[in-house]
């Protein structure tokens, strides 16, 4: 990635005349408006606040930067939409968002309609330094709205500013809100359904580079009269705490623990509960059909396949909850510095946690986060070792697996049983994995100087439900779309394919069908693995996403007569020997089948090799895996 | 125009940032990184004349958050390093 550094100085590019930003009035109204401002200025809280649901989320045209756009709420007059620009702190172009924003403001980015005008969102408590992203948006010419957030902590910890002094010094009408609570959003409102808008003219200095940048907005903010709130006391004491030499690790493993076991204990009963109101949903639906081809298409083939993956949304939502109430929180930054001597050991740092812990959801929003790491080398590490992180499309396979193979009892008291401890077992591989990868990666290929790794530590807040409901609805759509329409499409082909060819107009025994057979000819690969051809079927699907699987082990086992009436459980007990089913989990554990992650890792790289590579490499590895776990356990087990 | 620091022993001037203790307090002198890495810890707020604290350690590794401005900030000991403080007496 290279960076063009063409407005490197725009800082000092802003003319002492003030021509240059007090001369584009908008006399038709503002019908675009771009929201910029530096991460953790409350710039997406705003953007929820001031758009509600009314929005959408968009990849600019060439470039792995996101956008969301959104319609601002309440209906009065002319619709304005509302574009949400990456979080930067000036657009030097040092990073891909700082030049997308600056592409956006400037009507460089293809496709994207330059905005009317520009909402500037910064933390009121940390004025000083969020003042300096000022001179390059005004620059570009656009009527622009200061807003300083988070008023209600400047006010509660004795800090101040003179608006009228600020606005006078800039020229541009300057509002303090608090995104979180809505207080002074109407302020906001009133600027975007105005009809005029012209910036006043000014006097700024001519600035050379960011000390110099740096060094205006000190003074300006003391010619505000801005006096600096207080330390955030709670977030002080809170840290004394979280970040204690011996209880900051203790809290930091307490959190993993409670956020996995949340998985399971809050998560699990509402599967099974949504696994029932599924089952009496689809026999309700297909009663009136007749036994035959199509039925066994539609409701053998694809609303068991259907539910089965649905059943796991309680589960993915409990998890996106957790991560969503870290993150908010400020304690992912915390949890971020504690996991940077190890992700330090093998070549990264501390920023490449976030990604990964996200991975344990979903590899796809975590390769997304990914975003945040500026190293470009780095970033690709993190990418290509986050699928092995176990993700909640695994669980299906594991739990169906482990419950069929694994007799319930303790291990360790009433904490840990032998289910859980291989469960437990299976994300330790995952994980040691991904580091082996990051080590192999980091020292070859992916080696890189080391940048400097600074991370600025949020205040403690609590989470908005807002946002929390926001995020998980989104996510909970973006995984029933995917693997919905993935297991529709592969159910109804499986189930066609189990169908036929018609044998005198009956449907043909599950050997001679088209699947049987092809079960049979990939048969001879996998053997040496422990797998028969009903699992080779099941590998071949679960290509395209990984819970497939066990909804084909449905689709398989209920066309076959033998084991139509037996649980699933049972049925597989029946046909894999205890060696083939721990090479089955191994493979799983390692094994890249997800091709929406190929699909993102092949959009963050912008191009087809390094998923090529990734798919390859995760599958030797499966293979070489699953190999080793069936012939050891054979060997031992006899 | 490079300027060498002395680190031996009582040289009050050649402190880095890394060698405040807990607690401490020192005011930036000089930053010795160039280009990119010098622009991307100056955004943070380390410019020359910033007061700088220590406010704690980071358990499980060598990392440090320094309070500059009204920003709590972490930085590896080598980054650190390049950062030249004089201590301020409290």
């Amino acid at each position: 990635m290279t960076f063009p550094f063409q407005r490197q100085a725009s800082c000092h590019e802003v003319t002492s005349n003030g021509n240059n930003h007090g001369s584009s009035p908008s006399t038709a109204g503002i019908r675009t408006c771009a929201i910029i401002g530096p991460p953790n200025s409350g710039k997406s809280t705003l953007f929820n606040r001031l758009t509600a649901l009314r929005q959408k989320v968009a990849n600019y045209p060439g470039v792995t930067v996101e956008h969301r756009t959104g319609m601002l709420a309440g209906n009065t007059g002319r619709e304005v939409m509302l574009v949400d620009l990456p979080g930067v702190y000036d657009l030097t172009a040092y990073s891909e968002d700082e030049r997308v924003a600056a592409e956006v403001l400037h009507g460089e980015m293809p496709g994207v309609a330059r905005p009317d005008a520009v909402l500037i969102v910064m933390d009121a408590t940390n004025l000083e330094r969020h003042l300096s992203i000022v001179p390059d948006v005004l620059r570009t010419g656009l009527p622009v709205l200061l807003i300083l957030n988070m008023a209600d902590l400047l006010e509660k910890r004795g800090g101040q500013v003179n608006l009228v002094k600020l606005a006078g010094q800039l020229g541009v009408p300057v509002a303090l809100v608090s995104a979180a609570s809505g207080k002074g959003i109407d302020a906001i409102e009133n600027f975007l359904r105005a009809d005029t808008h012209k910036n006043g003219r000014h006097e700024l200095p001519v600035l050379h580079g960011p000390i110099a940048c740096q060094r205006w907005a000190r003074q300006l903010a003391g010619a505000s009269d801005y006096r600096a709130p207080l330390p955030a006391e709670w977030t002080r004491r809170l840290d004394g705490v979280l970040l204690h030499r011996v209880w900051g690790p203790l809290v930091f493993l307490l959190v993993l623990v409670v956020l996995f076991q949340a998985v399971f204990t809050i998560g699990q009963p509402l599967s099974n509960g949504l696994q029932n109101v599924l089952n009496n949903l689809g026999n309700l639906l297909f009663s009136w059909m007749r036994v035959g081809l199509l039925k066994s298409i539609l409701f053998d083939g694809v609303w068991r396949g259907l539910s089965s993956i649905l059943v796991f949304l309680p589960q993915i939502l409990v998890l996106f909850l957790f991560i969503t109430i870290l993150e908010d929180s400020g304690y992912l930054a915390r949890a971020a510095l504690m996991a940077d001597r190890t992700m330090q050991r093998v070549g990264l740092n501390g920023k490449s946690f976030v990604p990964l812990l996200s991975a344990y959801a979903c590899a796809v929003p975590a390769i997304m986060a990914a975003r945040t790491i500026e190293n470009r080398r780095d970033r690709l590490a993190t990418i290509l070792i986050a699928p092995f992180m176990t993700c909640s499309a695994r669980l299906p396979i594991y739990t169906l697996v482990i419950a069929a193979f694994i007799p319930e009892g303790a291990v360790f008291g009433p904490l840990l049983g032998y289910r859980g401890a291989a469960m437990l077992g299976l994300y330790v591989i995952g994980f040691l994995a991904a580091l082996f990868t990051a080590a192999i990666l980091k020292s070859s290929i992916l080696k890189s100087s080391p940048m400097p790794f600074i991370l600025e530590l949020p205040e403690y807040r609590w989470p908005t439900l807002r946002s929390m409901a926001i995020r998980s609805a989104d996510r909970a759509w973006v995984f029933t779309k995917n693997a919905g329409s993935v297991i529709v499409i592969v159910a109804t082909v499986l189930a066609l394919m189990a169908n036929l060819p018609l044998v005198g107009g009956a449907p043909p025994g599950l050997h001679q069908s088209v699947i049987g057979r092809l079960g049979h000819s990939i048969e001879p690969i996998i053997e040496p693995l422990g797998f028969n051809w009903r699992v080779g079927i099941g590998l071949v699907t679960s290509v395209f996403a990984r819970e497939v699987i066990v909804g084909t082990f449905g689709t398989l086992y209920g066309a076959d007569p033998a084991a139509r009436n037996l649980t699933l459980q049972t049925a597989l007990h029946k046909d894999l020997t205890a060696a083939g089913a721990a090479a089955l989990l191994v493979f799983f554990a390692f094994a890249m089948q997800c091709t929406s992650t190929l699909a993102v890792v092949k959009r963050e790289t912008n191009s087809w090799s390094w998923p090529a590579a990734q798919f390859l490499y995760m599958g030797a590895l499966a293979y070489i895996g699953a190999l080793a776990t069936n012939l050891l356990l054979s060997h031992f087990c006899h | 125009m490079p300027t060498i620091w002395a680190s031996q022993g009582n040289c009050t001037l050649g402190s880095s940032l890394s060698d405040l203790s807990v607690g401490e307090t020192g005011t930036v002198q000089e930053i010795h990184l160039e280009g990119k890495l010098r622009s991307y810890v100056t955004r943070f707020g380390f410019v020359e004349g910033a007061a700088v604290s220590v406010i704690r350690q980071v358990p499980l590794g060598s990392l440090r958050v320094y309070r500059i401005g009204q920003a709590e900030i972490a930085l590896r000991p080598e980054t650190a390093e390049q950062i030249r403080v004089t201590r301020t007496d409290t």
